[in-house]
């Protein structure tokens, strides 16, 4: 076999292979369906009903190293950007504020941009202070805040991830939960 | 030209075949590591509680913000024995496949007890549905709690809540009387 077919072939190959994996991430990427009803910036691959999970859901969370919410126990949803839109930068002051969650366990973490990583800073329902109109809110900042305060550390850009554990064990669709809005308030 | 177009066509069915094997593939590996990808004997079908560090890995959860546990099973050779001791809190035993589909999971409130056993068995194989004798599954369903799933190989993940820090000592010592015992048929 000739050189130039050798390359030519691992040419095609190689144009393959990445094609392949790309469009695969695209388009587990992409799965991202279940918006919830405040709207905000606040995705779920995961819409909490389906009884069959698609490859590509499942994919999302063990690719980056998550087991899956499970059916009717769990729902997870994941903000990379504040409510206009713009990344999540670690050297702006943020306020997460809106409707006490309505779960008996709930967690929003602080973990990098990519997800893959365990949760850096987090808090759950126990520990929260809530504020006395019974809404929640959340400072993410650098600087120390009083109350409900995450700190991003020494990351540039971060995701949120919120956990909602309903425990009621019935099928509850992401789509119906109300989620608090992520304001950017001063960067420094 | 028509050279072109065959390359073209071998690109694409390569890229085919890597895109599915990226999403349906590569997601088993993954789970196969976050199970702890542990594939000696002595951490099969035996439960054990979740140090820090691995329940951050597994769960995203701080040890001061929940209590957790695991069982590695392989029922490929018989019958799974979940015995539970949950503390009196919000608890959750999920069931996954070694391909991260979730197969069975239960919290508190359904249970309706802090203490339950559950038998977990490999759902029969076609061939077994049309020759086999049913009258094992009627017996097994009619015995409490039974799980039939279509997977031999898996993880049940113990879960529950932490109220505040100091919960921790009593709830190990509460779960770690849990217990996951291969029963061979």
């Amino acid at each position: 076999m000739r050189l130039g077919s050798v390359i030519k072939a691992g040419g095609i190959l190689f144009f393959g292979v990445m094609l392949g994996v790309i469009s695969a991430q695209w388009s587990i990427e992409k799965t991202a369906t279940a918006m919830t009803a405040g709207g905000g910036p606040w995705e779920s691959w995961f819409a909490g009903t389906a009884s069959i999970r698609d490859p590509y859901v499942n994919a999302h969370y063990l690719m980056f190293g998550r087991l899956p919410p499970a059916l009717g126990q769990e729902l997870l949803f994941e903000a990379v950007h504040d409510d206009d839109g713009a990344a999540l930068d670690a050297s702006c002051d943020y306020v997460i504020q809106g409707p006490r969650i309505s779960a008996r366990w709930w967690q929003l973490a602080l973990t990098n941009e990519e997800k893959n990583q365990p949760p850096l800073a987090s808090f759950t329902s126990p520990h929260f202070i809530g504020e006395p109109d019974g809404t929640i809110r959340v400072a993410i900042s650098r600087r120390p805040k009083t109350g409900n305060w995450i700190n991003p550390g020494d990351l540039s850009r971060f995701a949120l991830v919120l956990k909602v554990r309903p425990g009621s064990g019935l099928n509850a669709g992401a789509s119906v939960v109300t989620l608090p809005r992520i304001r950017r308030e001063t960067c420094s | 030209m028509r050279a072109w177009l065959y390359w073209i066509a071998v690109a694409l069915l390569i890229g085919a075949v890597s895109h599915l094997s990226y999403v349906l593939i590569a997601p088993s590996f993954a789970m196969q590591r976050l199970m702890g990808g542990s594939k000696e004997d002595s951490q099969i079908n035996r439960f054990v509680l979740l140090d820090a560090t691995e329940q951050l890995r597994l769960l995203g959860e701080t040890p001061t913000e929940a209590l957790s546990g695991k069982c590695i099973f392989d029922i490929s050779k018989g019958e799974l024995s979940v015995a539970a001791e949950m503390p009196h809190t919000f608890w959750s035993l999920t069931i996954y496949s070694d391909k991260g589909a979730d197969l069975y999971t239960i919290n508190d409130r359904q249970a309706g007890t802090d203490k339950f056993k559950l038998t977990v068995k490999q759902a029969p194989g076609v061939l077994d549905l049309l020759g086999g004798d049913q009258s094992e599954n009627t017996r097994a369903l009619s015995d409490g709690w039974s799980v039939e799933i279509p997977e031999p190989h898996g993880i049940a993940v113990f879960w529950m809540a932490l109220e505040y820090p100091e919960q921790r000592k009593h709830f190990s010592d509460i779960l770690s009387r849990s217990a996951c015992t291969l029963t061979p048929t």
